[in-house]
């Protein structure tokens, strides 16, 4: 009976954990305005839904294909913000980009600063620099 | 089954050195062999080391005699058996790859295409068809990684590692060596509402991604004070990078 007790308790405990590390919800509000990472690269979301990005790593935002391997790149387009996989995420359909003819869709994600799973804010975003789970490159909001 | 075989009896098990033959009589005595699977190469039995060292689906077919009443083995069992003979593809598989990595031995980056053993398994995995799906509904180039990484992708990373268990019944093989993966996609062609479609995927293993758990292992956090001081200890030789590039084209038919 101790046992059927401990598991519920248990299960309690790890819902309530799970529940408060998904619980914090990044708003529009938030991700409004600009971000700057490290290098000199920005990003500025509208209010109306737009963006444009200036000197963004082209292996981070567009894949580890030679085409955008060491390009920086710069472009404009919609935003949208929406629960990815898991991580918040901002959807971005790039309409134009510099010296380019095609639209392209990818996505950036969105993380806490604090937190043991760093799932509260305040939030930046990023892209992986390699795998998942590896090295981050980070926009802060300026 | 002619004098050049090599037939060997583990109980109700019979196996073959001669894929060919072994094909042939699992065809012509479908009416004894109930089930089949395929062997690795040149071992002789399916015991874990084996299992690891080499990918199960070269060189023969296993066919357990479980039929005891002789029943007639249905056409979708024969056809079965021919379409996954011909979805053989060439080139090293996971489990080559992953020994390759574990040991430190084979090249360091592999490339795979079209028809590749290890890109047709890729292929069939469900994230690839969500990708499908983008393009169907109007994305014409983009990025869309698989991510395992979340407190949601706990269900997606159990379900990866079942084949583990389940010997290949469950998951996608080629997942569960290469987790989570980077993906573009890229419309190079529209004839019709058929449109011809490049894919990249490319995948890195390391020590990091290797032994990092669910959630709390794709934290900033574990990847400073774990993940990357692993990966320089583990710098070269067994367990040290490695890194795979998937390119195949596929014709998908639009909404």
């Amino acid at each position: 009976m101790k046992n059927i007790r401990f598991v519920n308790i248990a299960i309690v405990a790890l819902s309530f954990f799970f529940h408060s590390c998904s619980s914090t919800v990044p708003t529009e509000k938030e991700i409004i305005g600009e971000w700057i990472s490290g290098d000199g690269a920005k990003l500025r979301l509208k209010a109306n839904g737009t963006f444009e990005g200036e000197m963004l790593p082209g292996e981070h935002f567009f894949g580890q294909t030679q085409e955008y391997k060491g390009k920086k790149v710069y472009g404009s387009g919609k935003w949208l913000l929406k629960k990815g996989q898991d991580w918040w995420e901002i959807s971005m359909s790039f309409n134009k980009i510099l010296n380019q003819e095609d639209e392209f869709d990818t996505q950036i994600l969105i993380s806490g600063s604090s937190g043991l799973l760093s799932q509260t804010p305040p939030w930046y975003l990023f892209e992986w620099k390699d795998e998942e789970g590896g090295e981050r490159y980070i926009f802060k909001k300026h | 089954m002619d004098g050049n075989n090599r037939k060997r009896c583990f109980g109700n098990i019979y196996k073959f050195t001669r894929k060919e033959d072994a094909f042939n009589a699992g065809v012509k005595l479908n009416d004894i062999f109930g089930t089949w699977d395929f062997t690795e190469r040149g071992n002789k039995d399916r015991s874990i080391a084996n299992f690891i060292k080499g990918d199960p689906e070269r060189t023969g077919i296993l066919l357990r005699e479980v039929n005891i009443n002789r029943r007639r083995i249905s056409a979708k069992f024969v056809s079965r058996l021919n379409k996954q003979r011909a979805n053989q593809g060439g080139g090293p598989g996971p489990f080559q790859v992953g020994w390759e990595w574990l040991t430190g031995t084979g090249p360091r980056h592999r490339d795979f295409t079209n028809g590749d053993y290890f890109t047709e398994l890729l292929r069939q995995h469900s994230h690839i068809e969500e990708t499908r799906n983008l393009i169907r509904n109007g994305s014409r180039k983009g990025v869309n990684n698989y991510k395992l990484g979340g407190v949601q992708e706990v269900g997606l990373y159990i379900k990866d590692y079942s084949t583990l268990l389940t010997v290949g019944a469950t998951g996608n093989l080629a997942v569960t060596y290469l987790g989570s993966y980077g993906l573009t996609y890229n419309v190079t062609g529209i004839s019709g509402n058929l449109t011809t479609v490049l894919f990249t995927v490319t995948n890195s293993s390391t020590i990091e991604s290797a032994t990092h758990p669910p959630v709390i292992g794709y934290t900033p956090g574990w990847s400073t004070y774990i993940g990357q001081p692993l990966n320089n200890f583990f710098s070269s030789g067994p367990l040290s990078r490695t890194t795979q590039t998937f390119n195949w084209t596929e014709t998908i038919r639009l909404k």
